[in-house]
Formats: C-alpha cells, structure tokens, sequence
C-alpha cells in the first residue's frame, strides 16, 4: 500500500512537472522572451521596492532611542501573524476550490487511486497556491529585516527553514476550518457561509487592535506613541501560538544564538508534523463523504423571473439603449450569482469601511491639522491601491470570460465599441461609487478642510474612471478566450502589465498630489498660504495623465477587439 | 459484472433516480436511454463512485463501490461527457499518466499507447498539447485513455459526441471488438441509432425510473403501433414527459 502511494504521488509530480516544462517550452517557442522580460521585471521591480520601503521603514524604527531594535523585532512579529492569519483565510477559499471545485478531482476519482494520495496532492496544490505570494513578499522584508539587523548569517538559512512549517499549520488549520465549513454549513451556502466567517474575523481583529482611550499625544512624541504602540501589539507576542515560534526563531537567530533558534525550530516542525498527522487522521477520512455531499446535495437552484430587485434595476437603467441595457443587466446577473466574485469585493471594500469607520478610535491627535491630513492622504492611497487591485481582479477578466459565448455578442448588432463602452462604464461607475462613499466619508469623519476633501474626491473619481479604462482596455489587448477562470486570466501577460501599469500609474498620481498637500499643510501650521498655483498645475498633470492612462488602452483594446477572430 | 441495487439518488426533494434494479452481465454491450435529465449521469456517477446513492448500492465484478472503491475502480473504465483533460500535457503524457495509475508495466503503456494512437489516428499528434487538440481529437484522446488499461467495464457517457463519421466508426468497431473479447460496456447515449446497431440490451429512463428493459427487439415490441425504429418508440414511451429539470 505505501508502495502505491509513492508511486501514484510520484506520478502526479512527473506529470505537473511535464505540464510545466510544457509550457516554457511553449513559451520560448512562441518567441515571448518580451513577456518574459517584462514579467521578470515587473516581480524584480516589485521585489526590489518591497525591499527599499522595508529597510527604510525598519531602520527608522531602529534609530528611536532605547526602543528601536525592540520595536523592530516587534515588527517582526506582526509580520509573521499577518502572514499567519491571511494564510489561514487564503486556504479555506483556495483549499475550497481545489479540494471540491476541482474538475480534476471529478477525473482521478473514477481511477484507482488511493484517497490519501488524491487528497494529499490537493492540499500540497492548496497550500502552494495560497502561500507563494505571501512569501514572494515576505523574502525582501526579511532580507531588510536582517540588514537592518545587522543578523548572524544562520538568520537567513533560518528565514528559509522556519517559515516552511508555518505554512503547513496554517494551510491545516485553514484545511481544518474549511472542513467545518462544509460539515455544518447547509451545502449550497458553503461560500456564503464563509463570507459571514471573514466579516467576523475582520470586525473582531479591528475591535482588538482598537485602543480602548484614545491617547492624546503630539506629533513630538512619537516615542511614547511607539511605547503605545508596542503596548497595542503585544497580541502579536502571544506564546501559543506558530507564528510566535517562528517569529522567536528568526530573532535568536539574528543574534546568533544558534540554541535557542533552533529550539523554536523544534517546536514548529513537532507542531507541524503534528498537524500533519491530525489531518491525516481526521480530515481526509472525510474528504471523500464530504466532497460526495457538496457534488449531490447541491440540488436546482431556481431564479424568479423578473424579480422585483432585476425589475427596480431594469426601470433605473432605462435611459440606457436596449441592447447596452440587456447586457449590463446580464454582467451584473452573472456577478451577483457567483458568491466567489461578489464575496471577494465585499471582504476588501469591507475591511476598508471597518477601518473608515474606526478611525476616530485610533491612538493619535485627530485635532492635529497635519495629522487628519496625513490620514487621509494615507486612506486615499489605500482606497486607489484597493480599487486598482479589484480591477484587475474583476474588470481585466470580464471580456476574457465572455469566451466561448463571445459569438453571441460578437453576432449581435451593437459593434465592440458599445460593447467596450459598456463594460468600462459599469466598471467605472461600480468603483466610483465605492471608492468616492469611502473617500468622502472618511474626510467628513476625519472633519478635514474643504478644498482637502475636494482634491480627495476629484482625484479618486480621476482614478476610478483612468484604472477603469485602462483594465477594460488592456482586458481587449490581452483576451484569453480558453479560459473560464478569471484568477487564471488575471495571471498571465496582459494581467502582469495591467498589474505593474496600475501601481505606476497609482503612485505617479499620489506622488503629484503629496506636493501640493504638503505644501498646503505647511502653509496651514506657518500661516503663509501658498502656492495654490502650483496646486493646479499638479491638478492639470494629474487630470491629463489620467485622461492618457484611460484613452490610449480602450483605443488600442478597441482595434484590437475589431480585429478578433474566433 | 455490473449490479445495481435499488439505486436511488435524491437532491433535495427531488428523486433523481428512482430504485433502480438491474444487471449486466460479461461479455455484454448496454446502451442507456432517456430524454434530458432523466437521471442517466447520475446512474453513471453512482456507478463510477462520483456519487454517492440515497439509497441501494451498485457492485462492479463484485465489489461494492462505495465500500471496495478501489477494487472496483480497477477494473473500470469511466469516459465522461466532458471530460477534463491535462492541457499542458502532450496526448502520449497523458496515456503514460494514466498507464502510470492503473500500474502498467512501462512496455505495455508505451505498445498499448501507440496502438491506440494509431486506431484513434492521433499518432502523428501524439507529441502535441492536449490544449491544441479539437474537441474530437480530445473524445478520442480520453478514450485511449479508457481503453489503455484493457478494463473489464468500459462506461461512457455519450461518446459521439464530437467524433467525426471515420473515428465514430472506429470507436463502433472497437466498442464492439471489446464486447465480443468479453468487456461489459455500459453506454449512454441520445444517438439512437448507434444504440440500435451495437447494443445487446438496451434500458430506457425517464424521471428516474427505468421504463423498458430488454433487446431492441423487445423494446420495439412495446410500441403500440409496432413499429420497427427505436426512435418512434423511445418517443412514444417517454411522451409522458411534462417538465426536464437540470440534474
């Protein structure tokens, strides 16, 4: 038997390694050493500026008189417990995908393949799938970590070592709470289910970081606030639980204390290998009855016609012409019926509206001018940062998933540039909705000037309408018609381009608009108002820029959408 | 070889099938008819253990699929309406993954492989991506895939769809080869006239329950009119059909 299950193991490895050779041989052959280059670039890029903001961040931290290394280790900590809980929640979502959405499963189950191999291929998938990019960006804050450290070289052997079973964990206990899930969950609600379970978890974290007093302190005394500061993060430090282990093991490590590094090694590889056991011994058993109960309990799911809501919305989008109309109804059906595209936006825009809304309970002078102005710069960037994100999330796929149906649009007599049209204004007005409620909101609530939450307001509309058009656009440049899976679309060339345009074009219209606000603050607290003239000249550039980065993609994606041939 | 036992699948309040009862025995080629949702994927997933019954139980050579899964996967082969293919695999990789999980000696995947390319004429696209393949090309594909272990229960779940008229052909001939040397198949399909020309027996469902059983001589013989096409009676004993729900 355990022949079998290394040879079945085994022969699954061979054939993914097969598949992924397969396609860089494609690759090279289709000549993309561009697509290679840009991509290479774009992850070195990003890697490279992860790196420079966390070694600025960390030495600053470090220079703060007798607190500094402490906080930087601090730091640490919060490091280790954000990747430990998002790897948590990114393996229920992923594990749910992969462990009982699978096509793949419905194709090796009818073969004689032992259930523990097909489940333990699933999980390892799960668990790649979920963790690469945490610990894509984990790796420069480390480096920055251990420079900034001045660390013991085995910091960095440990760095590698220690983060693999706090993965493990975290992708069992994820597995394990997935599991729950689909156990007491009524089957057709095991998304919906989990989305209740984010909320949760979002609203208690915020409760839990909030400061019960908010403190009363001055921008001068900033190290009572880091003291404040490490008094409100001491959850982070809590000895129970992996990320602590991990955390302690990279600090000794750092001061070569070669023993106890290795002793929370220890204890994280023995937890690890524990959890393996506990889910090999638990949760598999149940993985063949539970994924059975969700392929046939799922039972017919049937839609009103002409619900009063579909009616409401009909009525609305009345000055629309008919066909632009039938096919905004149909994007926004499709969307509000598929939990694992709506869901996703509310966790994201949800997060952002408990952290809106907790703003005033944060532990700093919300009468200080330059701090209430500081925040909102700070919650603009978020907002842009997040709505760029959901863009490319679900804007760049939308033309893409029209796929094999796109012979009925393409059949239709509405032209692609209404059907362009249509998906950038849906796109756009979905965002500027969101992000304008949030902006204002926070502003209102944060009580800053008028011409401050003017220049908020105008930009993220600015930005709502430019990363629109430039998704929509590079989603006709770049269509990927085979594909159903809009995670799948996202991850190839046009989805990296849009990645790396968006974030340029992001920080390029935040770094225009820093200048000004500066400048006005400073005018504020010295009393000498000035340079409103410059003011709008960086509203000039930023309109224009905006304007270039929505116009020139929906006019390439345009001719490129003529042009397609099925 | 193959026994079903007062098979039943609800979902919900609905009954997808309805205490099925039948046996199919060696050497035997079954076709499995019914209009739209009248249950016939679900038989086949229950049969295939990619269902689990309300109800009953089905045994393939004798084993039990829910309790034996694995003895009796082995000697099934399951070709599905749409299947799942690995796209980055080329068509030989994927028989040898295959080959690989049945546990086939590498000579025999490797002989077995390139008869069936051959047979299916895929050979000349052998080294090429699944993803480039038509959809004819990958029906023909997953069944070399089925046929590679030498299975002594082929099921398959409409397999001409997609086939152009010379590899329709070639499956006919192979299918009924295979019936000849003894392998029970179990095939369902709306093309009536490939059930009238290969199947032995030939079983009608609607909503769930099986409503004619027997040769295609004793099926056309339950048509009033006495009519000689399976198709006029297949008709006239599933009129009754009022409403098709997806199952």
């Amino acid at each position: 038997m355990k022949n079998r299950f290394s040879h079945q193991t085994r022969l699954i490895i061979v054939s993914k390694l097969r598949a992924f050779v397969n396609s860089l041989r494609l690759l090279s052959r289709e000549n993309a050493d561009f697509r290679v280059v840009v991509i290479g670039g774009c992850f070195g890029f990003i890697l490279l500026l992860v790196f420079l903001v966390s070694f600025r961040g960390l030495y600053y931290v470090k220079m703060f008189p007798g607190i500094g290394p402490l906080l930087v280790d601090r730091v640490l900590f919060l490091l280790f417990f954000a990747i430990f809980v998002m790897l948590i929640s990114s393996n229920i979502i992923v594990g749910y995908t992969t462990l009982f959405r699978s096509e793949e499963v419905e194709t090796l189950l009818p073969l004689p393949m032992r259930l523990d191999t097909l489940f333990c291929y699933k999980f390892f998938e799960a668990l790649i799938l979920s963790s690469w990019a945490p610990l894509f960006l984990c790796t420069p804050i480390l480096i920055a970590f251990g420079l900034v450290r001045k660390a013991h070289p085995f910091f960095y052997l440990m760095g590698i070592i220690a983060t693999i079973p706090l993965l493990v964990i975290a992708a069992i206990l994820g597995i394990l709470l997935l599991f729950l899930f689909v156990r007491f969950f009524p089957v057709k609600k095991v998304r919906i289910g989990i989305l209740p379970f984010f909320i949760i978890v979002g609203v208690a974290l915020t409760l839990f970081l909030r400061t019960p007093t908010p403190t009363r302190i001055t921008s001068q005394e900033v190290p009572f606030l880091m003291n404040e500061i490490l008094r409100h993060t001491s959850f982070a430090s809590f000895p129970l639980l992996p990320h602590y282990w991990a955390s302690r093991c990279l600090v000794n490590a750092a001061d070569g204390r070669l023993g106890p590094a290795l002793f929370y090694f220890l204890v994280l590889l023995s937890n690890a290998l524990m959890f393996i056991q506990v889910m090999m011994y638990i949760v598999y058993r149940s993985y063949y009855s539970y994924w059975v109960m969700l392929q046939g309990e799922r039972g017919v799911r049937r839609i009103a016609h002409r619900s009063l809501v579909w009616r409401i919305w009909g009525f609305l989008l009345g000055f629309l012409r008919p066909s632009v109309k039938a096919l905004v109804l149909k994007d926004a059906k499709v969307f509000r019926r598929d939990p694992a595209q709506w869901s996703q936006v509310v966790i994201f825009f949800g997060i952002l509206a408990i952290y809106i809304l907790n703003l005033r309970t944060l532990p700093y002078n919300l009468d200080s001018f330059l701090w209430k102005h500081m925040v909102a710069f700070l919650n603009l960037t978020a907002t842009a940062l997040t709505m760029a994100m959901l863009n490319i999330r679900f804007v760049f796929p939308l033309l893409s998933l029209e796929g094999r149906r796109f012979w009925i649009l393409g059949l239709s007599p509405m032209g692609p540039e209404k059907l362009l049209m249509e998906k950038f204004w849906v796109s756009a007005f979905a965002s500027f909705f969101i992000t304008e409620t949030l902006v204002i909101t926070s502003n209102i609530m944060l009580r800053i000037s008028g011409i401050m939450l003017f220049l908020s307001a105008f930009t993220i509309c600015m930005m709502s309408f430019a990363i629109a058009g430039l998704s929509v656009g590079l989603g006709a440049i770049y269509p990927d018609f085979k594909s159903d899976n809009p995670a799948q679309i996202v991850s190839g060339f046009g989805g990296t381009l849009l990645l790396v345009i968006s974030l340029i074009y992001v920080m390029t219209v935040i770094s225009l608009e820093a200048s000004p606000i500066y400048w006005y603050i400073n005018g504020h607290i010295t009393g000498q108002h000035m340079l409103k003239v410059s003011m709008m000249y960086c509203v000039a550039v930023m309109s224009a820029v905006s304007f270039a980065t929505c116009v020139v993609p929906m006019k390439i994606g345009l001719n490129a959408l003529k042009k397609i041939e099925l | 070889m193959i026994e079903m036992v007062n098979l039943t699948k609800t979902f919900g309040e609905k009954r997808a099938v309805n205490g099925l009862h039948l046996s199919i025995n060696a050497g035997e080629f079954f076709a499995f008819l019914g209009p739209n949702a009248a249950g016939k994927t679900t038989t086949i997933k229950m049969l295939v253990g990619l269902l689990r019954p309300s109800s009953g139980h089905a045994l393939i050579c004798g084993y039990d699929i829910q309790k034996k899964p694995l003895e009796a996967k082995r000697h099934i082969s399951y070709v599905p309406d749409f299947p799942h293919l690995y796209e980055k695999l080329s068509a030989i990789e994927y028989l040898e993954f295959i080959g690989g999980v049945y546990e086939l000696p590498k000579e025999v995947i490797a002989d077995e492989s390139q008869r069936l390319l051959e047979a299916f004429h895929l050979n000349e696209a052998q080294n090429q991506l699944v993803e480039d393949f038509s959809h004819g090309m990958k029906q023909k594909l997953v069944m070399c895939g089925a046929l590679l272990h030498d299975p002594a229960v082929i099921i398959i779940d409409e397999p001409m769809v997609g086939l152009d008229p010379r590899s329709a052909r070639i499956l006919k001939d192979i299918l009924k080869d295979k019936s000849k040397e003894g392998k029970t198949i179990f095939m369902s399909t709306h093309t009536l006239s490939v059930a009238e020309e290969l199947a032995d027996r030939i079983g009608i469902i609607n909503q769930g329950q099986l409503i004619a059983l027997g040769t295609l001589d004793e099926i056309n013989d339950l048509n009033a009119q006495k009519s000689a096409r399976l198709e006029e009676t297949f008709l006239q004993l599933t009129q009754e059909e009022a409403y098709e729900e997806p199952v």
